[in-house]
């Protein structure tokens, strides 16, 4: 059974300027011990289906349609108890912005310790520490600095803090915001590295949420891949990409194993989700488009049992 | 053929006053060195790449040639002529056409100023413009050149009305409203979605090629670098540590840090297996900066001579220059 559904989402944001919808009719499952990267460009949607996840969204959000089950509980629905429940502790997150998610004045261990210890409390605050101590070793910092301050560790230290705290609470899904976006290539490949080792070591279930699909293609087993609030491909990592805006995203990655070629990138700008286009929302930048892509949003179309397509060309009785 | 752009031995120091020291002992007066004696040149048309980690002082070199920041030590010579060392009134001569592409176009724009205003700022201050139609007239052509078109439909916007690809454009537009001859290009697409980044490239590179522009390109982004550049320059804490052609230094790299840059590229290809070669630890303070090659404490091919004998850039293959002890 999936750890996690996501049921036909709907999620729209109240803004002065009209309604943002942000998230359209979004389905998405997750098996245990699955890594998912969610992967679109700045505005797609894939932060807010993050926070969606966590019932984090800001108030002018409103969850238009949709489920969110974990196992068998809809998240959406719970009442604030049956939720503290659950963050942290069985869904936990790892921030974006490494840099500001510690508060600043408090140290590592008593950060660390206090989430444990309201989740658990028949830990006693010792066995707390250790386990903080111990999972420091385990992303690499050292049990050492479990008591220092934020400031005291660098960007990179700050990150497997972040995440030394979301695995704090042995939650069943990790959440990861984009993680090493901020960071200096080295450390991205020392934090990517190490989510592969947890995914190893500890049968991690992870959600990856990024703009980089290079990111994605060495960290994930399946990809799913979001455009102007709208799934556009699901996939298991290794198959060839078959949506058109998929095939030009990953295309405008450089490939250093390939030649120095420049793709020219997609033009055009993402579109306005104020007032969205109608139809599918790529159609606008789209080469292959046609008649039907500007009239009617198309249906997921499986072209395999791993493999969804959100396209009009995919279509058996397009002709 | 002369170099259109000559640094040697650039160095730039920021001082400052440990306090502490000073309590106890006095003086206590410490230099962050952030560009710390690096030689290069740029040949006219040529991109040329500085790649870095954060901290390694590729954005101070940046500022240092174009005078944005003082330099403590060296000389930058601009078509022969020592650009560092002119008197401020003799060097705004040199200013329209040595320019700059900021990182940050949400930072870098005045948002209480139209797009007319933002771009055509720079042509009053160099009076390069007679009166408000000559600047309209300007700004237009300079807009349609950074591929903002039709230039009527932005010019009387402000900033927040455009989106981030257009705001660079701006931006850019701004940059070569002065037809400057050498561009210092600071990240000027990180802050961009991958599928508008190709554009603002594109724009880059025709605009060398049509006016045959010399750009200092500064980016983290090794890959990046290699897919543009003419040549690559690798930094390490304000040391340049290789410079070589693109394909060189990504695939035929000699120095182990550049070795281990291109190595943790990552590659869009699940099947490509690759190894990777991961430094451990962060790099070290730029401020007390050890005896020996800076890159000792987390080489991994270091020899006992590398802790005391800091390595010179030496020419290892025509056009491939190498800082290692060990080649």
């Amino acid at each position: 059974m999936a750890l996690l559904s996501i049921n036909n989402l709907s999620i729209h944001y109240r803004a002065g300027e009209g309604i943002v919808k942000a998230v359209q009719d979004v389905s998405l499952s997750l098996e245990p011990k699955q890594t998912l990267g969610l992967i679109g460009e700045s505005g797609c949607g894939k932060s807010t289906i993050a926070m969606t996840l966590l019932r984090l969204l800001p108030s002018n959000a409103v969850v238009q349609a949709g489920a969110v089950m974990l196992e068998n509980r809809d998240l959406l629905t719970m009442d604030a108890a049956e939720l503290r429940q659950i963050r942290g502790a069985r869904i936990a997150m790892v921030f974006q912005g490494a840099m500001n998610a510690f508060n600043p004045v408090r140290r590592l261990s008593s950060q660390i310790v206090e989430g444990i210890r309201l989740h658990r409390p028949e830990i006693d605050r010792t066995q707390a520490l250790n386990k903080a101590a111990g999972l420091f070793d385990l992303v690499g910092i050292g049990a050492g600095r479990v008591h220092d301050y934020p400031h005291q560790l660098s960007g990179g230290m700050k990150q497997r803090a972040m995440i030394a705290m979301a695995l704090s609470c042995d939650p069943e899904l990790v959440i990861a915001d984009e993680p090493v976006t901020a960071l200096d290539v080295m450390i991205q490949a020392q934090i990517i590295e190490l989510l592969k080792d947890l995914r190893r070591k500890m049968g991690l279930t992870l959600i990856l949420i990024t703009h980089d699909l290079s990111v994605v293609m060495e960290a994930c087993d399946s990809v799913a891949v979001m455009y102007g609030g709208r799934l556009m491909e699901t996939a298991d990592i290794g198959r060839p990409f078959k949506h058109p805006y998929t095939q030009k995203l990953f295309q405008a990655f450089p490939n250093i194993e390939k030649s120095r070629d420049i793709s020219w990138g997609i033009p055009g700008v993402p579109p306005d989700l104020i007032r969205p286009p109608q139809g599918c929302p790529f159609a606008p930048r789209c080469d292959a488009a046609f008649t039907q892509c500007r009239k009617k949003m198309p249906p997921m179309v499986a072209l395999a049992p791993n493999h969804q397509v959100c396209c009009h060309l995919y279509l058996e009785d397009q002709l | 053929m002369k170099p259109h752009l000559m640094v040697q031995d650039l160095k730039v120091w920021f001082p400052f006053t440990d306090r502490s020291v000073k309590r106890l002992f006095g003086g206590g007066k410490k230099y962050v060195r952030a560009v710390d004696g690096i030689s290069f040149t740029i040949h006219r048309g040529e991109i040329f790449c500085l790649v870095g980690e954060s901290g390694c002082g590729k954005s101070t070199t940046g500022n240092a040639i174009l005078r944005l920041v003082a330099a403590t030590e060296g000389i930058v010579e601009y078509n022969g002529v020592d650009i560092l060392s002119l008197p401020p009134h003799r060097f705004a001569d040199y200013r329209p056409k040595l320019q700059k592409i900021f990182q940050d176009p949400y930072g870098s724009l005045n948002p209480r100023q139209k797009i007319l205003d933002v771009v055509g700022e720079p042509l009053v201050i160099h009076k390069r413009v007679e009166n408000e139609e000559d600047k309209r007239e300007r700004v237009l052509n300079a807009l349609e050149a950074a591929g903002l078109t039709p230039p009527a439909l932005f010019i009387d916007k402000y900033p927040h009305q455009v989106s981030g690809g257009q705001r660079q454009r701006v931006v850019i537009a701004g940059t070569i409203a002065l037809n400057p001859e050498f561009i210092v290009a600071d990240e000027p697409v990180s802050m961009l979605d991958v599928s508008i980044r190709a554009g603002i490239i594109k724009l880059l590179l025709d605009m060398q090629r049509e006016a045959g522009l010399s750009y200092l390109f500064i980016t983290h982004d090794l890959s990046l670098a290699w897919m543009i550049c003419n040549r690559i320059a690798v930094m390490y804490l304000g040391r340049i540590v290789e410079i070589g052609p693109p394909d060189t230094i990504i695939h035929q790299a000699s120095h182990p840090y550049t070795r281990a840059l291109a190595s943790v590229i990552p590659v869009p290809d699940a099947s490509a297996a690759r190894r990777k070669i991961i430094l451990e630890g962060d790099i070290p303070s730029p401020v007390d900066i050890p005896d020996g090659c800076r890159f000792y404490s987390r080489c991994y091919e270091r020899i006992p001579e590398c802790r005391q004998t800091a390595p010179e850039l030496r020419e290892c293959a025509p056009g491939h220059w190498v800082a290692c002890n060990r080649i």
